[in-house]
């Protein structure tokens, strides 16, 4: 320590300038005081212009690498078949618009009749998974409660084992379930994970207000609904966020349990114009097929986009609603 | 392209119609009869022989321009003018129809909106209710619905090269028996039926009964789709034929500097089909007497492997080779960097997109151009079954609707199935029905799955027509030396579970032609199967193939 300062503050000093022997001390002692007591940590100093131009060309250099599969995912997008099998696949800058993939995917109603069942599917979903998972979560939280630790038990033990298909599919064909919108909803209404989220953060909720409410007479109901939720609104966003996300994205059970197309959503729609681009449908009846590689990406467009358009509202409470919850619980 | 293929890309290369070939031994569920099938005689029973159908071409009143002979397709150049009527017997007696049927395409437009759909409905006799799936989810449907043990659709489609899991178990237990209906002459009731090809029947007979009806594809392999302009630009008036041939083509249509290569080839594929041809080598099995050998039992395996690291070491390869897509290969092709690729027979339609580029195929040779020697196809896409427990008089219904469907190219029956109703789904365009693109959603429900006719090759285009002569001459090529794989849609379970020895095999083989692993390594990764599930595996195959009937 002593040795670096020492070089630190003869390298302050102007060059070939001599520092007598007592002088060099005293730099030394007083920069050795003001580090410890005034100077900021090292991540702390204000940075030169070489670090910050450094830095802005790192963050370029990431964001770049973020945003550069997304632009050819939308150039190619927007190209004709011809552009793609010129640039070889994939396009970076489209030399000419075009709307024929979206087009092509927007008419004949299928997909926005399909863009209705999912709107449907995750709004009725996510609002049936939150009510169903803040009531558990709420009566979980309650430690000492009748077969609480046997029901808690049971709940976690889901995350270990979780049912296989064929069961699934046993238990909806068997409650009649089959070809309805409720299949898509009811067997993924209640996820452990956002169980066990939402319960932490209710238990860490001040049990105080709890006690308070209840010596004033309040009933459980009461508690819940005017203490519980209002104070876990943050959390409550966030598990509706990943309810949201899951029922939008799901396609597999709507592929296993429903017949007919047209109550299929949106997810499995899409993904049938992904497969479509296979040569096989070059069946000799004469029809040109799409640009494939265009369609596709149309597609991932398509996909992308509500979820990005519903993100910004939430991201907010992510980190607060997710990390108390979790850490704590 | 390659016998040995990742599943997707099987998939992907038996759709381009390179089919039963495409598919890895892993996946491939499928085994028709590499032997002679279809000796007279006796029918059900464990073990029996059954009577393949007796194969009828139909006598169509419009004669193709380039006929064809079963296996041979037909090539037509213009649309039969009227369409012939080719159903006279009445078809379903109402109720509903349901099938479970894979699907490549975007969903149908709803019954109501649906013209086609309706005017099909009527035409049948049923109400018609497609349970579509997309393809590649199949397989979980497949095994979901059936082992959920609930009431099974009345037909359920078995696309044998994916891996469906107990197919012996469930033709014995879940599907109707048709021997009785469709065995030996007895399916000149259904004379649309009648009309697809022996080849094609042979998948669908197992466990000593016919349990299905087929969905007929050509049986040739891929082939090797050659430009003819840079193969002309070069100087060269044929393709190469021989061995020598065809490294000194591959010589010409190479330039480095101008980023053009003669081949590619889609991933582990290595021309498989072109280097079998010039080694002669079996179609995956082998049988001689009792004896079950693989292809790497021949000694040309290995020749042929080192063939490939010479092509790879000069350089005529294009670099992404080891990892390339079929669509990336088709892109490769169609603009120009590559003069060569495999693929499936059926790709030639997509001639028709790209009119400008002249279109050739050469057909796999031996090494010294004598003979064709080309890996047959299992000539299905899929075989289609019934439900057990079905009446007589259902079965005999539902077989008549499947003739219906069956219609063959020209018919009135084929048209409105294929292409809808005039004006409402297709127009007439220079005699040509032409397809509305609006509207095909209406056709995706998918009936050319439920039972269709032989495919034929029909270029209204001067351009295309062309190309089509061309490959009616090299269908003609292949026809004559057409290999058999004698276990085509047989499987063996502990094949089945092992799927990591020939994975290993063909990462092997991959890591020699790149120059990173030895020849001995390749024979010892090939003694590793031999030691440890060879004999299993063949004892299980023999024992299937006794069971076949």
């Amino acid at each position: 320590m002593r040795s670096d300062t020492a070089a630190r503050a003869s390298d302050a000093s102007p060059a070939g300038t001599p520092t007598p022997a007592g002088t060099k001390l005293t730099a030394e002692a007083t920069q050795f005081r003001t580090r410890g007591k005034y100077a900021p940590p090292i991540w702390g100093h204000r940075p030169g212009p070489l670090t910050n131009i450094l830095r802005v060309v790192a963050f370029v250099i990431l964001i770049a690498l973020v945003l550069f599969p997304f632009l050819i995912v939308v150039s190619t997008s927007l190209s004709t078949g011809q552009a793609i099998t010129d640039a070889g696949g994939l396009v970076v800058i489209p030399t000419e618009i075009s709307l024929e993939a979206y087009t092509r995917i927007l008419t004949g109603g299928v997909v926005t009749q399909s863009l209705l069942v999912s709107i449907v599917v995750t709004a009725a979903g996510t609002a049936i998974s939150l009510v169903v998972t803040v009531l558990a979560a709420y009566s979980l939280s309650r430690v000492g409660t009748l077969w609480h630790r046997g029901l808690l038990m049971t709940v976690l033990l889901t995350f270990l084992f979780a049912p296989s298909i064929i069961p699934l599919y046993v238990v909806v064909q068997g409650l009649g379930m089959l070809d309805t919108l409720w299949a898509l909803i009811l067997p993924t209404s209640l996820s452990a994970f956002n169980l066990v989220i939402v319960r932490g953060f209710i238990m860490n909720l001040p049990p105080e207000l709890f006690e308070a409410a209840r010596i004033d007479g309040a009933s459980e109901w009461w508690v819940l609904t005017r203490l519980a939720v209002p104070l876990s609104k943050s959390v409550i966003a966030v598990v509706g966020l990943f309810y949201g996300v899951t029922y939008w994205n799901a396609f597999f059970n709507a592929m296993l349990y429903l017949r007919d197309t047209s109550n299929w959503p949106l997810q499995l729609v899409l993904r049938t114009y992904v497969l479509q681009g296979a040569p096989l449908t070059l069946d000799n009846t004469g029809e040109i097929p799409p640009p494939s590689q265009a369609v596709q990406m149309a597609v991932v467009v398509i996909a992308i986009i509500p979820v990005l358009l519903v993100y910004p509202f939430v991201q907010r409470h992510l980190t607060k609603g997710v990390l108390t919850g979790a850490l704590k619980g | 392209m390659s016998d040995f293929q990742i599943p997707t890309l099987s998939r992907r290369r038996f759709l381009a119609g390179s089919a039963g070939l495409a598919v890895s031994a892993t996946v491939l569920s499928a085994c028709g009869g590499g032997d002679d099938g279809g000796g007279a005689g006796s029918s059900g029973g464990d073990g029996g022989s059954v009577e393949l159908p007796t194969f009828k071409k139909i006598e169509a009143t419009v004669m193709p321009d380039l006929p064809g002979d079963g296996i041979v397709q037909d090539v037509y150049f213009s649309y039969p003018d009227p369409p012939y009527q080719a159903v006279e017997h009445p078809t379903g007696s109402g109720g509903e129809l349901r099938a479970m049927l894979m699907t490549y395409s975007t969903p149908p437009t709803p019954m109501d909106q649906n013209s086609y759909w309706q005017r099909m409905n009527d035409d049948l006799g049923v109400t018609f209710i497609p349970d579509l799936v997309p393809a590649d989810d199949y397989v979980e449907k497949f095994s979901t619905v059936i082992a959920g043990g609930g009431e099974l659709p009345e037909i359920i489609q078995a696309p044998l090269w994916m891996p469906l899991p107990r197919m012996g178990e469930l033709i014995k237990s879940q599907f109707t028996d048709l021997t009785e209906y469709l065995s030996g002459d007895a399916v000149l009731t259904y004379p649309n039926l009648a009309n697809i090809p022996t080849a094609s029947w042979k998948n669908a007979v197992n466990q000593g009964i016919l349990w299905g009806v087929p969905i007929p594809r050509p049986q040739f392999p891929s082939v090797m789709y050659v430009r003819m302009d840079r193969s002309e630009q070069a100087g060269f008036a044929e393709f190469p034929k021989t061995q020598e041939e065809f490294l000194e083509w591959g010589e010409a249509m190479t330039d480095t500097s101008k980023q053009q290569y003669a081949f590619a080839a889609v991933q582990n594929g290595w021309m498989e089909n072109a280097v079998n041809g010039m080694y002669e080598q079996p179609n995956k099995w082998h049988l001689d007497g009792d004896t079950l050998t693989r292809e790497w039992d021949h000694p040309g395996y290995f020749d042929g492997t080192d063939f490939v690291k010479q092509v790879w070491d000069l350089g005529y390869l294009h670099p992404d080779t080891p990892g390339m897509q079929v669509s990336q290969q088709q892109t490769l092709f169609w603009n120009g960097t590559i003069a060569a690729c495999e693929n499936g027979i059926s790709a030639v339609s997509s001639a028709a997109q790209y009119p400008d580029v002249p279109l050739g195929a050469r057909a796999p040779w031996t090494k010294d151009g004598s003979k064709v020697h080309a890996m047959q196809n299992t000539g299905i896409f899929s075989v289609n079954a019934l439900k057990k427990g079905l009446e007589k008089a259902k079965v005999e219904e539902y077989l008549n609707i499947l003739d219906y469907l069956a219609a063959p190219f020209g018919s009135q029956e084929y048209t409105t199935i294929s292409f809808g109703l005039e004006g409402e789904q297709y127009t007439i365009e220079n005699g040509s029905p032409t397809p509305i693109q609006d509207k095909a959603a209406d056709l995706a429900i998918n009936l050319k799955y439920v039972a269709t006719a032989p495919q034929t090759l029909y270029a209204p285009e001067m351009a295309v027509q062309d190309t089509y002569t061309r490959f009616h001459e090299l269908q003609q090529e292949l026809a004559t030396g057409l290999v058999p794989d004698p276990c085509v849609t047989l499987r063996s379970e502990t094949l089945e579970r092992n799927g990591q020895y020939e994975q290993e095999i063909l990462d092997v083989r991959t890591g020699y032609i790149l120059g990173r692993k030895t020849l001995d390594d390749l024979k010892g990764a090939v003694q590793k199967y031999n030691d440890e599930i060879g004999a299993e595996v063949n004892a299980e195959m023999m024992a299937a193939i006794e069971a076949r009937g």
